[in-house]
């Protein structure tokens, strides 16, 4: 069973491809009701959305023939259900057919007994894979969820009634929030920034940016890969890419990041949100790699931040560090309620703290923690100046004496 | 591991700093997938709260049998 807002991703095809060669009785079913995360986007979405409406219909086989006969009263249901099972055999011509696969639909997803009997005959089926191409509605039959497009995707105790989220109050703004407001307060002042999310223009806080900057705002769908490589080419190009993609999805696209990012030294800018560990979506959402796998690639600036001042810093200083790929990771949730310098700083005067240094040889972690602080949250409008990567700290961690001697002091 | 602590380990060891001695330890995620609870918990459970970390300097000291309640800081 696969989504539509997924056929955005190559592994579907690459699953296809192989499927055609290697069997002959699998049954795909593709789930379509025109949502990805947030609404979806791309030409095979723009196929399919086609394909629903009827464009692809060309003829009526036989097959379901048997299953028609079968039609309860009353006779319009009958018609109509003999209209799904007529759109349910359409043949020839749609992409998946020129794959190899029999395609059938788009059938109802919510009218069971045609599912049922479509279902039993594709179970029919030796000779190709099929696709079962099922049209279903985000939230059928829970009023709340219909009615609200990008909502209850991921979410925590909720009033089954009103379908109201339990929110706690309100609270300091949240870590995506001030990520996106900083950058686009650095967008305003260079044209050359441009933002790429894969799917997630709510949860990365890019719909801001969006808002602001919509062609400069570019959604690839589920496709981190695609996004990557795609912002790779937009830095070789002279633009400033910032690619804000959670974690745990730059996984997606690591081998990206690798070849068409760190080795070609390419100005892509991660904005790596929730950073850490994430709760409520458990370990698939987690992101608690990053630090390794992008912190081993040479080149690589990578920076974590302690505090939401620190993360506006960070996108500032992402922003001119345009020699090397540069990353900056932080948590979900809410910061904690620094207060935020307004006006920006020009590109002469670098913040010190996250100033970029040249004579540094491999990579640099300018400042780590483990997605949020743990502990010790330092009172509002106090930030803390930073160490200056790893050296300094070095030679104090040089010259440091155990004190295992002297036992803990009192 | 691979995680930040694995490159102050690293560092440290190039520039010779773990050849006398020096006592470090890591403060890591288990090398497990978490049940998923709270973040907070979750990192209280990995021993990355306030109390872990003291736990894991104290216990680098050697000093394990002084609980955390009985200590002035």
């Amino acid at each position: 069973v696969i989504g539509d807002g997924s056929m955005s991703a190559g592994m579907a095809y690459e699953a296809m491809n192989a499927a055609t060669d290697t069997t002959k009785q699998l049954i795909v079913i593709l789930n379509d009701n025109d949502m990805s995360i947030a609404p979806p986007v791309g030409g095979m979405s723009a196929y399919l959305a086609n394909l629903v409406s009827g464009g692809a219909y060309r003829s009526v086989r036989k097959l379901g023939k048997t299953v028609v006969e079968k039609l309860p009263t009353p006779m319009r249901e009958a018609a109509r259900k003999a209209e799904e099972y007529a759109r349910g055999m359409v043949t020839g011509g749609t992409f998946f057919e020129e794959l190899g696969f029999h395609y059938v639909g788009p059938i109802d997803g919510h009218d069971m007994d045609a599912l049922v009997s479509v279902l039993k005959n594709a179970r029919e089926f030796e000779d190709k894979p099929v696709l079962v191409h099922v049209v279903t509605q985000k939230g059928k039959g829970y009023a709340p969820a219909e009615g609200a497009d990008d909502k209850l995707h991921a979410v925590v105790k909720f009033d089954v009634v009103t379908g109201q989220q339990q929110k706690p109050a309100a609270g300091p703004p949240s870590y995506t929030k001030v990520f996106a407001q900083e950058l686009v307060k650095q967008a305003e002042h260079d044209p050359k920034i441009v933002a790429i999310t894969a799917a997630m223009p709510s949860g990365t806080g890019l719909d801001l940016f969006q808002k602001a900057f919509p062609d400069r705002t570019f959604d690839v769908g589920i496709a981190e890969q695609h996004a990557v490589t795609f912002a790779a080419g937009l830095a070789a190009d002279g633009m400033k890419p910032f690619a804000a993609i959670y974690s745990t999805f730059l996984q997606r696209g690591y081998d990206q990041v690798v070849h068409d990012v760190a080795i070609q030294r390419l100005p892509v800018r991660f904005a790596m949100d929730r950073a850490g560990l994430v709760g409520a979506d458990g370990p698939t959402h987690a992101g608690t790699f990053d630090v390794g796998f992008m912190g081993a690639l040479p080149g690589m600036v990578l920076m974590a931040a302690a505090d939401e001042l620190e993360l506006a810093r960070m996108v500032a200083t992402a922003v001119e560090i345009d020699d090397r790929p540069s990353a900056f990771r932080y948590p979900r949730g809410e910061g904690l309620g620094l207060e935020m310098p307004g006006a920006r700083r020009s590109a002469g005067d670098r913040q010190g703290p996250h100033r970029p240094r040249r004579d540094q040889r491999r990579h640099r972690l300018v400042r780590h923690a483990s997605g949020r602080k743990p502990e010790g949250r330092r009172p509002a409008g106090r930030a803390r100046p930073v160490g200056h990567g790893l050296r300094r700290p070095l030679r104090q961690a040089a010259g440091y004496r155990p004190a295992a001697a002297a036992g803990p002091r009192a | 591991m691979g995680g930040f602590g694995a490159f102050v380990l690293q560092a440290l060891a190039e520039h010779g700093a773990l050849d006398r001695g020096l006592k470090i330890r890591t403060l890591v995620l288990p090398d497990v997938f978490q049940d998923q609870d709270k973040p907070e918990l979750m990192y209280a459970q990995a021993g990355l709260d306030a109390e872990g970390i003291m736990r894991g300097a104290l216990s680098a000291l050697g000093a394990d049998n002084i609980s955390a309640a009985g200590r002035r800081a």
